[in-house]
């Protein structure tokens, strides 16, 4: 390893032997009633000078130099959604302080939250979203979804119409870190991307880091999203659900024993297959039968050892299935397609003392997906019928060990370490291929593993009141068919308070990516492949500088605006080659050979750039944001396009989203979103061709036209153009909803009733070509397909 | 087996279509369907000419396929092939002009033209309304000598009327074995089944002779290109050939297999190769677009060379 990079490590651990003299408060935050720990809340000192964060369990420390204290201390703590806590504390050397903070009342609402009010709490790249905000916004057909809010951020750019997937700063799908309790999700879509894995219900808060990185995080370039679970009422049993148009869903969560260990079971299940498939049976004399359904289970248990440790249990597991089934005479035909993520994790907090936290994890995580195709025919005579049956099989299995502390060492300085070991199990393609009649069977198997470990050191400096630095590092190693390769990533992010209204903000990270994702669909279809580095494919690599600028007006105390501008340069970034055919093990046995995922594949370069504004308003009765993105993205690979660059499909010159959300009173809430996106580049036919094809002896064959004969058949074939040079009509919609609350003697009620595209705007979901008759003649034309027209929405959600 | 897989494909690719119909219809039965404004397409590019020229040193005539793309609303039942054009293929030394003997097919004899192995030779073509298209190939050094060609036989298929079996066919395969010699050569192999049965009828029998291209994949594909690119040199062996024979029919008077071993150009293994790709990415909602690659200035199509040699073998 480099020498210069082990030096440096040692450089910043060496501050912890750097004391001061201090006062040191820690403990947990955490909601009144259900005890949940609360990730976010901001807890300082009064004045402002000295503050800390909770961390992902809610716990924090506050170092505040003997220089500041005096015999007592007053301690403000705020989050949005809570009323501020205010408590005045007589000074000692190590003060535990657990804070209960009770959710905000509706009348409470024009109570100011100050942590939105001071600059320097903006961080750099990050947007956090509660629960609670996500349940306000309108969602398509009532399904309240936190990727689909995250899509109204700046710098977050949203896939097809519907779809959950995000693109960040010009990154792919597939370079998103998502995290679900510590555990990589590799597919986050139900039903193609309409739907996230992530049942709100389950979900405590979402952090979308897109720039800034701290070197905690790795192995994606573009973002890390870390979803939290919540850990369940440890009081008393409750519950919460939903009655929805195409799902429905219910959570429970309770104590196991009070105040030391709780549980929460949340599940939901859509059931358009249960209604439709006796209706298509019916109308098909039984011949036919089709459906589709999903479900996902999310369970958490947690366990207090004593005062200093904590144990945490989580799982989640979802899966989508298609199926169909035709029937004609002695001939039967069935396809089946499901695809699945599990993930299981374990956790122990463990506090040495009041300044070193630490937490171990171990983690499982699974995503597969299965095509399986099966023909069979009935002769007479033969008992048995005869089958071919085709099955493709694709899957990533991750096995790993996190460990992380956090050394709150004095007033001016905190340490963050740790290491993390992923054993990647791939299998890209497993295919089996059977015909009973001819006793064929045809095996096919690629399959390997890779060794991912990294450790890490971070290092957050105050040497003032008005400035900050965070610097690490993180030194990645990657192992795989005998190949070992080291790599470092350097993190660092400044912010300068330059007076109570403006704050400048910079960083820089390098990313790498040891995984990679091919899709041609855009669509986040499951047949996405999920594919290790190789000797042949390198890591992705990502280089970000950004800077940012923050303003809070004194007249406006309410409103923060934040701007960023970034340069990201991305390389070895990977893509299918023209004409690559994913599943080419639908053209039979014989090409099961060629099915290699590394033929298809070619690796190229990324730039992209841009700016972004967000003026944002958490608090009042009247909340919401404005974003808006300026970005230019390139891609440019040797196979693609001819070797010149092109703008990928998600490159978006334009992008802007309206949030407003109003509390009309008690009972009754609203919200709109609006948001307009430049339109995506696509790569359609604009002419097409017979290409002619050549035969040697075109003499007499049976079955040539004379044409053929003389100069062979010819294939109808499309002329594309370059790459992308199609621009889609620009995208824009406009949401609305209203909550309106009940109250039952034994339970909580609300009505959520909204329109989807209120305006009815006909979006570009595809461009197909066709044909019209125009004076008796045939013409072709293009058509654009819109996807979902306005569409009303009604559901019931109960809470007890 | 290899019909039951295109079947399956077929079926298979049907039930996906039928269910991504079902899915994106319920969702937009309501949602009407636009059509494109023209002008975003027919301001930015105009027809282009189509050529498809094949030379070779065993051919007496040289073939050229002369038509024109199609744009998005164009009218689509009307010839694409353009006539009057006037094409002329040169050598160093000399020069063919090749006459338009149909609409858009334009044939002439090679007479005392001479196509050689190393030589390159180009195609210029000027249509009566000033368009011009160019471009040249090299045609390869060599035909390569076919070692061996190679019979088997595979599955038989029954066809029965209640107990009584009224047809029964037989796949047989055909394949070749070549040397391959030192460098980067580029194949396609193509085989033809030539054949006379004879048919008895109620009062008198009837004698058919035919000849039919031998399939070489799935696809039903009548083309077989392949390249020495991962392997050394050495002897090379082509994919199997299908043809079909039935037993019940007819009586066969006659069979003999043709094989032939081009050894083709870059050009035409890059044309060939993606126009196999485009073919199986055409009803694939998992592929990638793809354009034709070719080698027309100004055009699209593909003017290509290739050295011949043929081996009969006679069966029956």
């Amino acid at each position: 390893m480099d020498k210069s990079l082990i030096s440096c490590l040692f450089f910043l651990l060496s501050f912890s032997s750097v004391s001061g003299q201090s006062v040191v408060i820690n403990g947990y935050v955490k909601e009144s009633g259900s005890t949940e720990p609360l990730v976010g809340a901001n807890v300082r000192v009064e004045s402002g000078l000295r503050s800390a964060t909770t961390n992902t369990y809610g716990y924090f420390v506050l170092n505040i130099p003997m220089s500041m204290a005096q015999d007592s201390i007053v301690i403000f703590t705020s989050m949005a959604g809570y009323p501020p806590f205010r408590k005045v504390i007589k000074l000692q050397p190590v003060i535990r302080l657990d804070i209960i903070l009770s959710p905000m009342e509706l009348d409470q609402v024009i109570i100011k939250d100050s942590r939105e009010n001071t600059v320097d709490q903006v961080q750099m790249g990050q947007i956090e979203l509660s629960a609670a905000e996500i349940k306000t916004l309108p969602a398509i057909a009532g399904e309240k979804d936190a990727l689909k809010i995250l899509q109204l951020m700046p710098g977050v750019g949203k896939g097809t119409e519907g779809s959950s997937g995000i693109f960040v700063r010009g990154g792919g799908a597939d370079q998103n870190l998502i995290i679900l309790d510590e555990a990589t999700v590799y597919n986050v879509n139900h039903l193609f991307g309409f739907f996230s894995v992530f049942n709100n219900d389950a979900v405590k808060n979402v952090t979308l880091i897109k720039g800034g990185f701290p070197a905690q995080y790795g192995g994606r370039l573009s973002s890390v999203v870390e979803v939290t679970m919540r850990e369940g009422n440890r009081q008393s049993l409750h519950g919460e659900g939903g009655i929805g148009l195409i799902s429905s869903r219910l959570t429970l969560e309770g104590p196991l024993k009070k105040n030391k260990s709780s549980f929460i079971i949340s599940g939901r299940r859509t059931y358009l297959d249960v209604l439709l498939s006796p209706l298509l049976s019916l109308a098909s004399n039984g011949n036919a039968k089709l459906g589709y359904f999903f479900y996902d289970l999310n369970t958490k248990l947690n366990y207090d050892i004593g005062k200093n440790d904590k144990v945490y249990f989580s799982g989640y597991f979802g899966k989508d299935k298609f199926y169909a089934k035709l029937k004609s005479g002695t001939y039967e035909s069935q396809a089946l397609f499901h695809w699945q993520n599990g993930t299981a994790t374990a956790r122990w907090n463990h506090l040495f003392n009041e300044k070193v936290f630490s937490n171990m994890s171990l983690i499982f995580t699974n995503y597969n997906f299965e095509l399986n195709l099966k023909n069979s025919f009935s002769k007479k005579d033969v008992p048995e019928p005869f089958i071919v049956n085709l099955s493709n099989l694709s899957s990533i299995t991750d096995y790993s060990i996190k460990y992380d502390v956090d050394y709150f060492t004095n007033p001016s300085h905190a340490f963050r370490f740790g290491l993390q070991s992923i054993l990647h199990q791939f299998k890209p393609s497993v295919i089996e291929a059977i015909d009973t009649e001819t006793g064929e069977h045809i095996q096919s198997k690629q399959q390997q593993n890779s060794f991912e470990s990294a450790i890490y050191a971070s290092h957050n400096w105050f040497p003032g009141a008005r400035f900050k630095a965070s610097t690490g590092l993180r030194i990645v190693s990657h192992a795989t068919e005998g190949a070992l390769s080291f790599r470092a990533e350097p993190r660092i992010s400044v912010s300068y308070k330059q007076s109570a209204s403006w704050a400048v903000k910079g960083s820089y990270a390098i990313m790498n990516q040891y995984v990679h994702l091919l899709s041609n669909t855009g669509a986040g279809f499951p047949t996405d492949l999920w594919v290790p580095t190789t000797k042949l494919l390198k890591p992705e690599q990502s280089k970000q500088v950004s800077l940012g600028l923050v303003h809070n007006n004194k007249q406006y105390p309410d409103y923060i605006l934040s701007t960023e501008v970034y340069y990201k340069t991305m390389n070895h970034i990977v893509t299918f080659k023209e004409g690559a055919n994913l599943l080419s093990v639908l053209d039979g046995p014989s090409t099961i050979g060629n099915t290699d995922w590394q033929n298809n594949v070619t690796s190229g370069k990324g730039w992209s750039y841009g700016m972004e504004l967000l003026l944002r308003k958490r608090v009042g009765k009247l909340s919401g944001w404005i974003g808006y993105t300026w970005s230019k993205t390139y891609w440019q690979f040797q196979e693609v396009n001819d070797g010149k660059k092109y703008l990928p499909r998600n490159d978006r010159r334009h992008d802007l989203s309206v949030v407003a959300m109003l509390k009309v009173n008690k009972k009754i809430s609203m919200s709109a979103t609006w948001l307009y996106a430049t339109g995506n580049h696509l790569t359609i036919a604009r002419e097409t061709y017979n290409a002619p094809i050549h035969y040697p002896n075109q003499d007499n064959y049976f079955d040539l036209t004379p044409y053929e004969k003389i100069f062979g058949t010819k294939s109808g074939v499309g002329a594309y153009g370059d790459k992308n040079s199609f621009q889609a009509v620009s995208y824009h919609r406009l949401d609305i909803s209203a909550q309106f609350a009940t109250t039952r003697r034994k339970y909580d009620g609300a009505w959520d009733i909204g329109l989807y595209n209120a305006y009815n705007r006909k979006n570009p979901f595809y461009y197909s070509q066709s044909t019209k008759i125009v004076n008796n003649k045939e013409v072709q034309i293009l058509k654009r397909v819109s996807l979902f027209p306005v569409i009303p929405y009604v559901s019931y959600n109960f809470k007890f | 087996m290899k019909l039951q897989w295109a079947v399956t494909r077929q079926v298979a690719l049907n039930l996906f279509q039928a269910l991504a119909i079902i899915f994106f219809q319920a969702c937009s039965f309501f949602s009407p369907v636009v059509e494109v404004n023209p002008d975003k397409f027919t301001d930015q590019i105009a027809s282009k000419l189509v050529v498809g020229c094949f030379i070779s040193p065993q051919d007496s005539v040289v073939r050229v396929s002369l038509t024109e793309s199609k744009l998005l609303y164009d009218t689509l039942n009307q010839s694409s092939m353009v006539s009057d054009a006037r094409i002329v293929l040169y050598s160093k030394s000399d020069s063919l002009v090749i006459s338009d003997t149909l609409s858009g097919y334009y044939i002439s004899p090679i007479k005392s033209f001479v196509i050689q192995g190393g030589e390159i030779y180009k195609l210029i073509i000027k249509t009566p309304d000033g368009r011009t298209v160019n471009s040249t190939c090299t045609v390869p050094d060599q035909s390569i000598q076919i070692k061996k060609i190679i019979i088997d036989s595979g599955f038989v298929r029954t066809v029965t009327v209640g107990n009584t079996p009224i047809d029964s066919t037989m796949e047989r395969y055909a394949s070749i074995q070549w040397e391959d010699p030192v460098g980067v050569n580029y194949y396609r192999v193509f085989g033809e089944l030539s054949q006379s049965e004879t048919i008895q009828l109620v009062n008198n029998s009837l004698k058919i002779d035919f000849k039919k291209l031998l399939f070489f994949n799935e696809e039903n594909s009548r083309t077989m290109i392949l390249s020495d690119k991962n392997q050394e040199n050495g002897v090379m062996q082509s994919a199997d050939g299908i043809y079909w024979t039935g037993t019940y029919r007819g009586s066969v008077i006659r069979q003999e297999i043709e094989m032939n071993l081009l050894n083709i150009d870059k050009i035409y293994y890059d044309y060939y190769q993606s126009i196999n790709q485009a073919s199986l990415a055409d009803d694939n909602p998992f592929a990638e677009p793809i354009n034709i690659t070719g080698n027309i200035n100004g055009g699209f199509g593909c003017f290509a060379a290739y050295n011949m040699s043929t081996i009969k073998l006679k069966i029956k």
